[in-house]
């Protein structure tokens, strides 16, 4: 192959390697920033620290790996004051966990810099290595400093033939005045565990009896099995510092490395004679004895105790990675790229409307054999999309966890003091809509904040506490997901809403509206004050452009608000908006379609069983009233409606409203195919879809059907 | 800070030990164990809020043990036991089986033996 060749290749395996990475480098900022969070919460706690450097030292690995060099030498120095932070060189500080936040924001930029396009400034990269530094005890300064000057890529990178799982056996002496000179072996074994699965025993037969024993001296070495895809040289670096005063051996189990396939691992027997610690006579003289066999071979004295235990320590190791290989080959799991799944979803939903045109015309036909044809096809696709559909499923804590970041940095930069609670993060939505909840999500929390939440002392002034809470949940309920923002601020006050509702011509100065929706004017366009939108978001998006957001999603928001306790705003939201189970309906020759999670019952409707009461038109069902609308009057439908209409009863808010129709066809899978702009802006109607006969149904939005009739209810009623 | 304080009992001397048990403490602590062990039958440490402890600690515990049971005394450790047993984990002080030095095949660091 020339020169040119591979190099092409190499740049070409490079480019593969990152878009793989792409997903897993967002998510490793993501567990970065959490783990800085929570260490900001607890700063001594030392799994919490092990958190961040493990986060930092991945980014290092596999980022140099992918070739993200300036990406890997960042992040290099930033582990460097963590890993003097874990050995209690340095302590953390608010200053610290700042500067580490800036630095993982830095580092995304790097990232977005390969990813997106968005080139990043090595001007910020400079100024957080230089702060770093001078958090570095003075000898580990000098240490990172040279490692930046002529940063080699990190052991785990520079050996291609790394990537594959080695197992090693390390046996490491450190020197007798090892604890004198304030390492801590532990803190050795504890980064040693950061490269992979590991088990330590500790060799004790060397430690003398209490009156011979130099209590500060270390008369103990180790012996370790560690499984790591890093490579030799990172696991010499663990001991970089101690390497002149210790004895350190590190050999691979076998030739290879590898963990042997087959299930049965060699016995204990076999492990002695393998570790040099023991002859075959010896072996084969004990096998005579039924006792097990490290109890006899330590009786006789022909094995330390520490020797059997190391033996049988790296016997339980690889059976444990056996068994754990095992379960990995059950239960792979693969990462695909989101335009993918997308296009999947697209292709169920083309399949499920020509499988409905496939059912229409075996249902018209004669034929026996197409009709089971159809029914099977039928079947299969109802699978198939609800199978893809889960694919598109994600658990909603992926975006609630990056509030976590937003609320600190928000509450801080207000001088107020806020708690973010998480529930129900495993709730899985569809992952269009846990994209598109972001923004307007980050807006609700940003309100809470800025003025939800009073300045601690006006808390404590009225008997709470200094620290305000953000309660952020979210849990199913039928075919949507309740996400609600609860804060235990001072509330809305609805007498200033009123009057700036009308003082900006939105109600009338006389209109009595309840409390519900006079909170519900805020999301109204034009309520927001300019001055809002730049100081309270931050980001230009007023109230009005959550409503927006939601309302794009199908969702709908509700609020309520009591003076001195507290706001909450619940945001409803369908599970996904590409195929949903409709309710197939006709009027005339047009087709409408009711999502069918919110059809209670249908009824029919004859001449005579109306009510009417102050202007609405009220059905008797069963002794309870229900309002119910003329959806043939409503859009103006011509022609007359035949003499028994049929009523769709559907859950709308808290009520039950009807929906007069023609007939009712019946149940329908329904792709939800957008109107695009040009009908945006009807009223009750969120979209349509297509039919078997190829004809288009139109997909009614009910809450807004009822919104709207209301209105125009209020507005006939005050005019009178 | 370590603080040590002993207990006479009708079994024996407790010490109770508290604190930051470290190398910078193991000392004084080696001194206390000693003379404990010189005079009574049967010792017991008991670790209560224990702040920090290592493996300079868990070194002068396993010598002090065995130095009690190669004279025949019983030598025992209570109190405390998630952070004991954690650092006896990470550390690899636990045995499967009691080692000769201190006879009997007797280990402070004893777990439940698992099949092999």
């Amino acid at each position: 192959m020339s020169d040119q060749n591979q190099d092409q290749n190499e740049s070409f395996d490079l480019n593969v390697l990152r878009e793989m990475f792409k997903s897993e480098a967002y998510d490793l900022l993501a567990e970065l920033e959490n783990a800085l969070l929570a260490l900001e919460e607890s700063p001594r706690d030392k799994d919490v620290i092990s958190r961040v450097f493990r986060a930092l030292h991945t980014i290092k690995g596999s980022g140099g790996a992918c070739g993200f060099d300036d990406v890997s030498h960042f992040a290099h120095q930033v582990e460097a004051l963590y890993d003097a932070i874990r050995n209690d060189k340095t302590a953390v500080t608010k200053e610290i966990i700042n500067l580490t936040l800036a630095a993982r924001d830095q580092i995304a930029a790097l990232f977005d810099g390969y990813y997106r396009n968005i080139p990043a400034e090595q001007e910020i990269t400079d100024q957080i290595v230089s702060q770093v530094q001078r958090f570095l005890p003075e000898g580990l300064a000098k240490t990172a400093k040279k490692a930046a000057a002529a940063p080699p890529l990190p052991a785990d990178v520079s050996e291609k033939s790394s990537v594959r799982q080695v197992t090693y056996r390390i046996r490491f002496r450190p020197s007798p005045t090892i604890f004198q000179t304030g390492t801590d072996p532990q803190n050795l074994i504890d980064e040693l565990k950061t490269l992979g699965p590991c088990r330590v025993v500790a060799q004790l037969s060397e430690i003398p009896d209490l009156e011979k024993l130099n209590a500060e001296e270390c008369h103990l070495y180790w012996d370790v099995i560690l499984t790591t895809d890093r490579g030799i040289d990172a696991i010499k670096d663990v001991f970089i510092f101690v390497q002149d005063v210790s004895e350190l051996t590190i050999e691979p189990l076998d030739e290879a490395g590898q963990v042997p396939g087959e299930m049965e691992y060699k016995k204990l027997g076999e492990l002695l004679v393998e570790r040099g610690d023991l002859n075959h006579d010896d072996i084969h003289d004990v096998m005579q004895d039924q006792r097990r066999l490290g109890e006899i071979l330590v009786e006789r004295g022909l094995v330390n105790i520490d020797k059997v235990e190391a033996a049988l320590t790296e016997q339980q190791h690889v059976r444990e990675l056996q068994r754990e290989r095992q379960k990995t080959e059950e239960m792979t799991s693969i990462r695909v790229r989101s335009d993918k799944l997308d296009k999947l979803v697209d292709l169920v939903g083309e399949l499920v409307t020509v499988q409905a045109r496939l059912s229409q015309i075996a249902a018209e036909g004669t034929s026996a054999l197409l009709l089971s044809i159809a029914e099977e096809v039928e079947r299969l696709t109802a699978e198939l999309r609800d199978n893809s559909m889960s694919i598109r499923m994600m658990p909603i804590g992926t975006i609630f966890n990056k509030y976590r970041r937003v609320v600190r940095d928000l509450s801080q930069s207000l001088g107020k003091s806020v708690d973010l609670f998480l529930e129900g993060t495993e709730t899985e939505l569809d992952k269009t809509v846990i994209e598109k909840l972001h923004d307007p999500l980050v807006h609700l929390i940003r309100n809470c904040i800025d003025h939800g939440i009073e300045m601690p002392d006006t808390r404590a002034a009225a008997g709470k506490p200094r620290q305000g809470t953000i309660r952020l949940t979210a849990e199913h309920s039928g075919a949507h997901v309740l996400i609600r923002i609860e804060d235990d601020g001072g509330g809305m006050n609805a007498e200033a809403i009123r009057r700036k509702a009308i003082e900006k011509g939105l109600i009338a100065a006389d209109a009595a509206l309840p409390q519900k929706d006079l909170f519900s004017l805020v999301l109204l366009p034009g309520f927001s004050t300019a001055k809002q939108v730049t100081d309270v978001s931050g980001r230009g998006v007023g109230m009005d452009v959550v409503k927006q957001a939601i309302d794009a999603l199908r969702g709908t928001i509700d609020i309520v608000s009591v003076p001195g306790q507290g706001t909450t705003i619940t945001l409803s939201l369908p599970l996904t908006l590409a195929i949903i189970d409709g309710f197939l309906t006709r009027i005339g020759s047009d087709y409408y379609v009711l999502p069918l999670s919110l059809v209670d019952e249908c009824v029919e409707l004859k001449a005579g069983d109306a009510v009417s009461a102050s202007g609405r038109t009220l059905l008797n069902v069963r002794g309870e009233l229900v309002p119910y609308i003329k959806l043939r009057k409503r859009f103006a439908i011509p022609g007359d409606a035949p003499k028994i209409e049929q009523v769709v009863i559907a859950k709308v808010e808290h009520m039950r409203v009807g929906f007069v129709v023609d007939h009712i066809v019946g149940g329908h899978q329904t792709v939800i195919k957008n109107l695009g702009k040009m009908y945006k802006k009807v009223e009750g109607i969120s979209g349509a879809t297509i039919l078997g006969d190829g004809s288009v149904a139109l997909i009614l939005d009910v809450l807004k059907l009822v919104q709207g009739v209301e209105r125009e209810e209020v507005q006939a009623t005050s005019s009178k | 800070m370590a603080d040590i304080r002993e207990e006479t009992t009708n079994d024996g001397k407790t010490i109770i030990m508290s604190g930051e048990l470290t190398v910078s403490a193991v000392n004084s602590i080696k001194i206390t164990l000693l003379n404990a062990l010189r005079v009574a039958p049967a010792l017991q440490v008991r670790l209560e809020s224990v702040s920090r402890m290592d493996i300079a600690f868990l070194q002068l515990l396993c010598s002090a043990h065995r130095t009690a049971a190669d004279s025949g005394k019983q030598f025992t450790v209570s109190g405390d036991p998630d952070r004991f047993l954690e650092l006896l984990k990470k550390s690899g002080f636990q045995r499967h089986i009691g080692c000769r030095e201190s006879g009997k095949y007797t280990c402070l660091w004893l777990v439940q033996a698992e099949t092999r």
